[in-house]
């Protein structure tokens, strides 16, 4: 063999290993006493013949397959790896895959097999009923944070068929959720994924105290939103759209949907305090120093 | 005479003058003048207050054995104290009762801060309803009985009658006034026994210290018959529960089909959830949220933290929502030095090292200003 032959042409697909065409001093095998004999040479060599060889995906082999294939495409447009809005607009959903090689006998894991799907929830356009129902079907699928839906599918055998798995189930949760059903109107209060300040407890009692304290002679001075009522004849909107009831409903909103903190449990305090009108000591002594 | 090397500092000269003291007083020891100056200083309960208010029962075990050790009732006071108190300056009958939680770290003062507040009610005359410890009436099962009045609810006589001795020995200062108070109607707690209507409602309480298998219904009409007089203005109430979250935890209390109770199901539990409601004015509840009656000894990856929510759980929340919650801190330097001085004085610190500033330093850091940690160490030290 000449050191200058065309390696690709003489190799060019993926084949058995064969002593007489590969020209490499490769040894293979297992030695009693390995100090005193080399492991077995390549002709005749059987362990070489099992395992699998990458002789067809040389890097000569590479570049000549790039070149055969580029005329047949284009440059990856530059602006949708700067502009991350553009690619998320125009490429929402992002398929994930990986492929494993291993030094052993066999080319095969079952890790390849598994197809991860993200796909950003604004990206849908649902409304808010729809958006709603997703959320509901997917379960925790959907991180609040990104934004993202993430289905990984790793129940078929293959990898294709996985991916045709994770399809199917975007399109069925995109049929689901725009579909109104008969019995969604039997939803309740506790079903929904956050607790919202209108229709809850709070909000009764709130609108009940601040109607009971504003009967009496010097309710404003005890109570900032009893002065609402004061106004406008006990109205219950008034009440509600009164500024330490607004704050207090968007701190409550905050305390009781996110996890719990003891500063959040401060801040709920802080309104708590605005709302009933008894001020924190530490205010007023703040207050006085210059 | 006195020792000169640890007092350099002025305000501990002065004392020295005027008390013959290291650690520095309050103005008072009466907590109803008392301060944002107070805050940082000692000041004493009179042991025949804490006697009257049975102290012996409410105070953590550690603290009152240090009471009766030192034959003196002296408390820091706190932040956390002025608070409750400036809570309970802002009670009035046209105000719904005011619901204040006290929650924070193990060992920062919430138990302590709630018997403070106990003896500043019996100053001004309050009616105090205090319960010891709600988790003792869930977790520590003593005899129980199946409630006459309402089929499915579990009364616990024994638990019914202490409450009310404990109630009763509490309210000497106000027993007078209470007798003068009538109930509304007539109860009928058995086929022979009644209280009439337009009788004083201390009767109530003698029935149910005298009949345990009443207890609980007194219990409960006593309950009734308190918010119906806060309201009215003729009394200001306390209500004052050590364990409060215990009103939303776990029972180990069986039923016949051997599964474990609810608290609703507890009539005793019942009765007190019903001052958490709007319809009563002129009084304040002041809770404690325990994190006793979360934590699992025997489940090593749960991690509860000390805020309301977690502690009440969502049902409690939303039925004392809005409250305010006062936090309960962990020393600051002052207030650890002002303790160390104290503890000084009483001669509870036993060693030299101990007694010396590299001492305190030592003690801040073993403690990590936590105020029970801090107590033990000074007490083996």
């Amino acid at each position: 063999m000449s050191p200058n032959q065309d390696w690709p042409s003489v190799w060019p697909a993926a084949a058995t290993y064969r002593s007489s065409v590969v020209p490499l001093p490769i040894r293979m095998g297992s030695r009693k006493y390995p100090e005193k004999r080399a492991p077995f040479k390549r002709v005749g060599n059987l362990e070489l013949l099992k395992i699998p060889n990458f002789l067809h995906l040389t890097p000569e082999h590479i570049k000549r397959h790039c070149e055969a294939i580029k005329k047949f495409c284009t440059p990856f447009p530059k602006e949708l790896i700067s502009d991350t809005k553009l690619a998320e607009k125009l490429c929402p959903v992002t398929v994930t895959y990986s492929d494993y090689l291993h030094q052993g006998t066999s080319l095969r894991d079952p890790r390849a097999r598994t197809n991860t799907i993200e796909v950003k929830l604004h990206s849908f356009g649902f409304n808010e009923h729809d958006n709603d129902k997703l959320r509901h079907l997917v379960g925790n699928r959907y991180n609040e944070e990104t934004d993202t839906i993430t289905i990984v599918t790793d129940r078929c055998h293959t990898r294709k068929q996985n991916r045709d798995y994770a399809d199917f189930l975007l399109t069925a949760l995109y049929y689901e959720s725009k579909k109104l059903e008969p019995w969604e109107e039997q939803k309740l209060r506790d079903d929904n994924i956050k607790i919202e300040f209108a229709g809850s407890k709070v909000e009764k009692r709130i609108i009940k105290l601040v109607e009971k304290v504003a009967e009496s002679l010097d309710g404003e001075k005890i109570l900032p939103a009893a002065e609402a009522v004061k106004n406008n004849e006990g109205n219950e909107k008034a009440i509600l759209q009164h500024p330490t009831v607004k704050e207090f409903a968007e701190t409550w909103y905050n305390y009781r949907n996110q996890k719990e903190t003891p500063e959040l449990t401060r801040s709920y305090e802080e309104r708590v305090r605005a709302l009933l009108g008894i001020k924190r000591l530490d205010s007023n002594k703040e207050e006085k120093k210059p | 005479m006195l020792a000169s090397r640890q007092t350099c500092s002025l305000s501990f000269r002065l004392a020295r003058l005027s008390f013959y003291r290291y650690y520095a007083k309050t103005s008072t020891d009466n907590p109803s003048n008392l301060t944002q100056d107070d805050i940082g200083k000692i000041y004493q309960i009179p042991l025949e207050a804490t006697k009257a208010l049975a102290f012996e029962k409410i105070l953590p075990s550690k603290f009152n054995k240090q009471v009766n050790t030192m034959d003196d009732c002296s408390i820091l006071c706190r932040q956390q104290f002025l608070e409750v108190i400036n809570c309970l300056n802002v009670v009035r009958p046209s105000l719904p009762s005011i619901r204040v939680v006290l929650w924070g770290k193990f060992g920062t003062g919430k138990t302590l801060t709630l018997a403070q507040t106990i003896h500043f009610a019996q100053t001004q005359n309050w009616v105090i309803f205090n319960v010891k410890d709600v988790m003792n009436w869930t977790r520590k099962v003593k005899d129980v009985q199946s409630s006459v009045y309402k089929p499915g609810r579990i009364d616990l006589p024994e638990y019914s009658v202490d409450f009310l001795q404990h109630f009763k020995q509490q309210n000497q200062h106000v027993w007078k006034t209470l007798s003068g108070l009538n109930t509304e109607r007539t109860y009928e707690w058995t086929k022979v026994e009644k209280t009439m209507q337009d009788r004083p409602i201390t009767e109530i309480v003698e029935m149910g210290i005298a009949s345990p298998l009443v207890a609980n219904d007194c219990v409960g009409a006593l309950c009734r018959e308190l918010r119906r007089h806060s309201t009215s203005g003729a009394i200001r109430l306390l209500v004052a529960l050590d364990g409060g979250n215990s009103l939303y935890g776990k029972t180990l209390i069986k039923k016949a089909d051997r599964s474990f109770a609810v608290p609703e199901e507890l009539s005793l539990i019942y009765q007190v959830k019903k001052f958490l409601k709007d319809d009563w004015t002129n009084g304040l509840v002041l809770m404690i949220a325990d994190k006793r009656e979360v934590v699992d000894a025997r489940d090593t990856l749960a991690v509860p933290i000390d805020t309301p929510i977690e502690l009440f759980t969502e049902q409690g929340f939303e039925d004392i929502d809005p409250f305010i919650p006062i936090e309960t801190k962990l020393y600051s330097e002052n207030e650890a030095r002002i303790i160390h001085e104290y503890y000084k004085e009483k001669n509870w610190l036993i060693t030299e090292e101990a007694r010396s500033d590299k001492g305190l330093r030592e003690l801040h850091y073993l403690a990590a200003y936590n105020p029970y940690y801090f107590e033990r160490l000074c007490a083996f030290n």
